[in-house]
């Protein structure tokens, strides 16, 4: 899906009857507000127990709201968006029982290489001792059209074979377009 | 309750007045960004004694409420969503004890007053101490397509309660609030 996303129309003065141009960014302004481009992806299935000290590409398995083929079909650990514009990132990252803290590290066309592209936020959440980690977290990204993120993660320190927890409800990430520039 | 449009409107006859159609259109879009259906909910007093199983929370303050998301003055479990379509959601919660090591967040979708459907969980930690008292607190967000009618409400379970353990007191320190982001 390709939509328009409008520039801020004019302000119109009063009597004055709108021009098309103008009308129709006026429409388009509304259905930004009330149908705004979103994605949101989960994982469904958990990638099994990992080492330590060993960064790991996130690669989500299952598309839950998609307006506007966000999440790539060829690669599955991107959410590119496909306007310009200031964009609202949201994830849920939960780890096993036996985990210790966790860092995410998510990067802009970073393709697929936690050392590629530029970082856009890093995280990290947990307790020092083997009691689970994991958190929520959200921050604004101002991308161009067609970047891309992607989620990497890493237990730095700890023991035993730490894994996430695979669910629609442990392991999301959102992206919602909040403005236009 | 407010009209909130349902459908896209594409365009406005150019040169011309606009249908009665675009014009309610254009009235409830311009409503719906600059006062969008939101609720707030809070505690001004602590809940002591807070630990683990996960236990849904009554929050005992309305901070804010556009669109009849809750019901009462006081006890307010929850929300009732008003209209269909897709709602952020938001929890903070901090916690006061002397060996909690894990805060566990939780947030519930209950459909036609039976069906329990969890829709978030998330946790935050810190370092776990012994000897002294210990702050945890954390906060968990996500968005949810719901239906009309769909009830949102909020559990916490904190992992290692120690005595004298509480949810500690304030509107700054403990809130759950929705907000409609978009009408499908």
């Amino acid at each position: 899906m390709t939509r328009t996303i409008p520039a801020v129309p004019a302000i119109v003065n009063a009597g004055v009857l709108l021009p098309s141009t103008t009308a129709t960014q006026w429409a388009q302004t509304i259905n930004l507000a009330l149908n705004p481009p979103r994605c949101s992806v989960h994982l469904a299935t958990g990638p099994g127990p990992q080492a330590l000290a060993t960064w790991f590409l996130l690669t989500w398995d299952t598309d839950d709201v998609d307006t506007d083929t966000i999440w790539q079909s060829a690669h599955h650990s991107r959410l590119q968006v496909p306007y310009a514009g200031t964009w609202l990132v949201t994830f849920n990252i939960v780890c096993t029982a036996n985990s210790y803290p966790l860092i995410v590290n998510v990067r802009k066309n970073a393709a697929g290489s936690q050392a590629g592209g530029t970082s856009v936020g890093t995280f990290q959440g947990g307790t020092s001792n083997a009691n689970g980690s994991g958190f929520a977290t959200r921050f604004n990204a101002v991308l161009a059209a067609n970047d891309y993120l992607e989620w990497f993660y890493e237990w730095p320190l700890g023991g035993g074979s730490p894994n996430l927890v695979a669910g629609i409800d442990t392991c999301f990430a959102q992206v919602r377009q909040e403005a236009t520039s | 309750m407010r009209t909130v449009p349902a459908s896209p409107f594409t365009t406005f006859g150019a040169g011309s007045p606009l249908p009665y159609s675009g014009e309610a259109y254009v009235s409830n879009g311009c409503s719906f960004l600059l006062s969008p259906p939101r609720a707030q909910v809070a505690f001004t007093v602590g809940i002591p004694n807070w630990g683990s199983p996960l236990t849904p929370i009554a929050y005992d303050a309305l901070v804010v409420d556009t669109d009849g998301f809750t019901t009462g003055t006081t006890g307010f479990t929850g929300f009732a969503v008003p209209y269909a379509g897709t709602y952020e959601i938001n929890l903070v919660a901090n916690y006061n004890g002397n060996i909690a090591q894990v805060i566990f967040l939780t947030l519930f979708r209950l459909s036609a007053g039976v069906t329990t459907t969890l829709i978030e969980t998330a946790s935050s930690a810190a370092d776990d101490l012994v000897s002294s008292y210990y702050y945890v607190g954390g906060s968990a967000t996500c968005t949810a397509v719901l239906a009309a009618g769909d009830f949102i409400s909020a559990q916490i379970a904190v992992s290692s309660p120690g005595h004298t353990n509480y949810l500690t007191p304030g509107a700054d320190r403990n809130a759950f609030s929705i907000r409609m982001v978009a009408t499908s």
